[in-house]
């Protein structure tokens, strides 16, 4: 297993676990492997923690596995590259505390509910458009686009709203004039 | 929330028959001349209430079949942390747009038929 890691606002790698001791990386230099999800911090890492460990233990670990690993070294370098640490919505590391935001975000609302309660009940044509807001919102979620998330939570919230407020004030009012 | 419910359920069981009082007509009815999806469901309810299912299906069925659907959204959107993959699951685009779909046919073909 070969790691890029986030230095000095630069990816650089892929390193083996080897190399990154001579390194002499940090335990929260951000490191990237093949097959993890986002950055993370190098102790974080179970093949990487034994560098931050006792050193009489770390040599053996290491030297070990530059053996197995020296061979695929060039396949790894043509095929991968690490994801970008600046887009999407868990690899900003250009703020440190957008990053820990961004870490523990979760899917802003839909307001699903409210806005079928409100084409139900309220008035129909604002609900269906509080719906189609909704809609959005999990599919740019999950893109990395948060803002536009935001966005779209916030937009079927005004909707439903609106929805509810028309419904709310309208429908009475017309009914008395219409009486 | 919960109480609020109750409470409204029980006025509309016991003082409130929408089919004698005056109630206010949904405003896109009054604007259009068509019923919404959401129309009769004062009626229906109130049947449903009385255990007239027959009639309570002729007011609106449409939210007969929908009442299920939202009491699981509205469960899963309050228990979200206990159930994150029904949550997710529920407010899928596809779902989304599913139920979007359904509302919209329901309000033609009630209006249609």
């Amino acid at each position: 297993m070969e790691y890029w890691i986030y230095l000095n606002e630069e990816k650089k790698g892929p390193y083996t676990v080897d190399q990154l001791k001579d390194l002499h990386i940090s335990a929260s230099t951000l490191v990237w492997g093949e097959g993890m999800v986002s950055w993370k911090n190098a102790n974080e890492v179970p093949e990487l923690a034994s560098l931050f460990e006792d050193e009489d233990n770390q040599e053996e670990a290491t030297s070990e596995a530059v053996d197995n690993i020296e061979e695929p070294q060039q396949e790894y370098k043509k095929n991968i590259t690490p994801p970008p640490y600046n887009q999407g919505c868990c690899n900003n590391y250009g703020n440190p505390s957008q990053e820990i935001k961004n870490q523990y975000q979760e899917c802003p609302p839909t307001y699903l509910v409210w806005a079928v309660l409100s084409t139900l009940c309220c008035c129909f044509p604002l609900g269906v458009v509080a719906i189609i807001y909704g809609s959005n919102v999990q599919s740019k979620f999950y893109s990395g686009d948060y803002e536009g998330a935001v966005k779209y939570s916030e937009r079927a919230a005004l909707w439903v709203i609106l929805s509810f407020v028309i419904g709310l004030t309208l429908t009475p009012l017309f009914s008395l004039l219409t009486m | 929330m919960g109480l609020i419910g109750v409470v409204v359920l029980i006025a509309l069981y016991f003082f409130f028959n929408p089919e004698n009082h005056f109630f206010p007509k949904c405003i896109f009815k009054q604007l259009t001349g068509w019923d919404c999806a959401g129309c009769g469901s004062q009626r229906m309810l109130h049947a449903l209430l009385h255990g007239d299912f027959a009639k309570a299906w002729s007011y609106n069925s449409g939210l007969i079949v929908g009442i299920p659907i939202i009491a699981i959204m509205f469960i899963s959107s309050a228990f979200r942390d206990k159930v994150p993959r029904l949550y997710k699951f529920l407010n899928s685009r596809t779902v989304i747009i599913v139920i979007l779909v359904g509302v919209v046919a329901w309000t033609i073909g009630r209006n249609i038929f």
